[in-house]
């Protein structure tokens, strides 16, 4: 059996469930887009004069029904598609504005976010990327560049942000560019839509128009709840996980709405417990992984595709660093969410730091491994085996050849941790987890090439981003 | 006069009993107590006290929040008092705030603009996504002594950029002391952009503003 981890009996479940539609119907929530209220008004939800949409559960369950069970989310080559389903479990690399070099951190530029996409490219348990925020672009530009930035330097599925409509509007253009344009869009449907709720119950002007624009082309829309625990929401985990998932239902609603059938994740999994001394919003923290699991099993309950986050609160690469992001990241893992984020990332989601990532892809292979579980089968049992070796024997001669296949399954290897003696690891340098790491990101980033994109399309994203630049201009 | 226990009030603000400490200051009052003498050796020493266990890491954030609320719910009745009798609180300062136009982050700068009003400062919040206009207009209009720009992402800080370079371009700038804050922002940042202050959490924050104003 493969196990998977329940934080709730199936009463809890629907507990929570109905305390989410209970919310939806007696405090609604708040849609700032007038023409999202309308949208809505024309389904017959209740929407009042201070924007306020009130849901019945009937219409609720009937919408989120529509949702596929499966999302897929596509790459500039096919082959790296990543199949999201809630029995499954995909990583994806970290974000943040600042990349950590030793004990300091200093601000992200276009060239980090081109590295870091190159990185996760190289790195095999990536299996989507995710942007880092260039600071040295001009501001209202910086999620094209991210964009751009990533196109180039991976084949892999990635995501960045949309800052605004002409933003969205411009990566349609340019994920049309790679894929040979918007017919074919909406055919392989590259890029991502992905908008959290503002908490308590407000869905942004800003989050309906992303949503609404990458509908036409069926773009998977990420709709996440994701609350600062304690802040802005209960500080119970029950009640954080009844809020954000009525936040997320209402925005897959409304995406079911205005294109039935569109892929839709539903992410419970990036909330943010504040520490309630200092006011942060951490990350590394235990609870952050207990909600994304508690999240996964109401996802599981919908039938729905859910994502986690391990992540950590420490500044540099250290043990704190290593226990946060084991913990925070088998959590979700055997809650089986279809998606963790956070491979690389530190510091809350500040910063990135490469040597991290390759940690981290360790780390995975180790949880990989706990997820598989125990396989039991007449064959695995290996009674004959035993039979064969008989007593005092072992099981490296040839009486236990028909075990030997299972080698692989079944044990870890490290990739840059050390299990030698001492004798050997002194041998071999003595280094430790960090400095094999920091060796292996640069030769990653000064061997690996991406396959690199067509320059005709390079051009066009070129051209979009002059365009856009002019526009941002003229408006000063 | 009967004697009024100031440390009883200080310790209502310090336990956050909002309830309390009506019926507390409504009989201060009723006893003769001075009112300014009730806030200052009571209340406003409370806030103060709970200001420093917070910054000590002593007390929650909600501990902090209650003690602010419980002040403020202190000074709703004391104030019409100070009025009637004629007197005038030693003004703390006044405060514009907002989150500048591209970000909508606003958890932090609500806790900040809390904390201002428990220690007194009279502040104006203008929300989230204000443009930069709008605090140049309200600047003009309200004369505050701080303006307050919160900014959380590194696509928004540049605002906070913007805002001083008009306000020097309009002869604005020495008008008033500008303090930012927000996660993306940093000391580095504070200075290159010419701020007058910075903070990392609300309650530094109010220590921050004193200070400016001294
Ligand atoms: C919660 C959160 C949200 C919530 C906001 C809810 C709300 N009502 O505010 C939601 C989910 C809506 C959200 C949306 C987005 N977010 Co956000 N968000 C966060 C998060 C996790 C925590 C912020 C927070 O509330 N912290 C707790 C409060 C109490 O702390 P604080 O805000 O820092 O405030 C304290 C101090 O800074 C200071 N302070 C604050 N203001 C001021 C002002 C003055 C004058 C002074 C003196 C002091 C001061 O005192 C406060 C109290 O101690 C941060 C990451 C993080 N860990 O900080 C990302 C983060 C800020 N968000 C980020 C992003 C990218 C986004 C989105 C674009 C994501 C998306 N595509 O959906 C949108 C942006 C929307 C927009 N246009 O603004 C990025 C920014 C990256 C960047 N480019 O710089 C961050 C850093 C996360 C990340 N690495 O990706 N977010």
């Amino acid at each position: 059996m493969r196990p998977v981890l329940e934080f709730f009996s199936s009463d809890e479940i629907y507990e929570i469930h109905q305390t989410s539609l209970d919310i939806l119907e007696r405090v609604g929530m708040k849609f700032e887009s007038l023409e999202a209220q309308q949208t809505l008004k024309n389904v017959g939800v209740e929407v009042d004069s201070k924007g306020v949409a009130r849901f019945h559960s009937d219409l609720v369950e009937e919408y989120i029904k529509m949702a596929p069970r499966s999302v897929v989310l596509r790459g500039r080559d096919p082959k790296k598609d990543v199949y999201l389903r809630n029995d499954r479990v995909a990583f994806a690399a970290g974000t943040g504005m600042y990349v950590i070099d030793g004990n300091k951190a200093r601000k992200a530029t276009y060239q980090d976010c081109c590295n870091w996409a190159k990185l996760t490219d190289a790195v095999k348990n990536v299996d989507f990327t995710c942007e880092i925020h260039s600071t040295d672009m001009p501001s209202e530009l910086t999620d094209r560049y991210n964009f751009k930035a990533m196109a180039m330097n991976t084949t892999k599925p990635f995501v960045g942000s949309a800052l605004s409509k002409d933003g969205v509007l411009d990566e349609i253009e340019m994920a049309a560019a790679i894929v040979g344009g918007k017919e074919e869009l909406r055919k392989r449907p590259i890029w991502w839509a992905g908008y959290a709720a503002i908490s308590p119950l407000i869905w942004s002007e800003n989050a309906c128009t992303v949503f609404k624009e990458t509908a036409p082309y069926n773009i998977p829309a990420f709709v996440e709840g994701e609350s600062v625990v304690g802040g802005t929401s209960a500080v119970t985990v029950a009640s954080t996980l009844a809020q954000t998932n009525a936040e997320a239902l209402s925005g897959i609603v409304y995406n079911q709405i205005i294109k039935k059938g569109r892929p839709c994740i539903l992410n419970l999994g990036f909330t943010h417990p504040m520490d309630m001394k200092t006011c942060l919003a951490l990350h590394g923290n235990v609870v952050s992984g207990i909600v994304a699991a508690g999240g996964n099993q109401l996802a599981r309950f919908y039938g729905l595709p859910s994502a986690a986050w391990m992540a950590t609160d420490s500044k540099v690469s250290d043990a704190q660093c290593g226990y946060e992001k084991a913990l925070t990241g088998i959590i979700p893992a055997l809650a089986r969410s279809s998606l963790i984020f956070g491979m690389g990332q530190a510091e809350f989601t500040f910063a990135v730091d490469f040597e991290k990532l390759i940690i981290d892809e360790e780390i995975v292979n180790q949880m990989k491994r706990v997820i598989d579980g125990i396989e039991v089968t007449e064959e695995t049992l290996c009674l004959e085996a035993i039979e064969r070796v008989g007593i005092g024997g072992n099981f490296l001669t040839p009486k236990a050849r028909d075990t030997f296949k299972f080698i692989q399954k079944e044990t870890t290897e490290l990739t840059v941790g050390d299990r030698n003696t001492r004798e050997k690891w002194l041998e071999a340098g003595g280094k430790d987890i960090g400095q094999k790491a920091r060796e292996k990101v640069n030769e990653i980033l000064t061997t690996h090439e991406p396959e690199p994109l067509d320059k005709d399309i390079i051009k066009k994203m070129d051209e979009i981003i002059e365009n856009a630049k002019k526009k941002v201009e003229a408006k000063k | 006069m009967m004697s009024v226990n100031f440390e009883e009030l200080s310790k209502l603000v310090i336990d956050g009993d909002t309830d309390a400490i009506k019926s507390a200051v409504k009989n201060a009052i009723n006893d003769g107590a001075d009112p300014l003498e009730i806030v200052d050796k009571g209340l406003a020493k409370g806030i103060r006290t709970v200001g420093e266990k917070y910054g000590k890491g002593e007390i929650f954030l909600t501990e902090l929040l209650m003690g602010a609320e419980a002040m403020k719910a202190g000074m709703e009745i004391i104030n019409p008092e100070i009025q009637k009798q004629k007197k005038e609180l030693k003004k703390v300062g006044t405060v514009v705030i907002g989150t500048v136009s591209g970000d909508i982050h606003d958890l932090g700068k609500n806790i900040v603009t809390a904390l201002f009003s428990a220690h007194g400062f009279d502040v104006t919040d203008l929300g989230v996504d204000v443009p930069n206009e709008k605090f140049i207009d309200k600047l003009k209009e309200l004369k505050p002594d701080i303006l307050g720009l919160s900014a959380l992402m590194t696509s928004t800080i540049t605002k906070q950029r913007d805002i001083i370079n008009t306000l020097k371009e309009t002869g604005l700038r020495d008008k008033v002391k500008v303090m930012v804050g927000g996660a993306a922002v940093n000391e580095d940042f504070v200075r290159e952009i010419g701020a007058d202050g910075y903070a990392e959490n609300a309650n530094d924050a109010v220590i921050k503003a004193k200070d400016l104003l001294k």
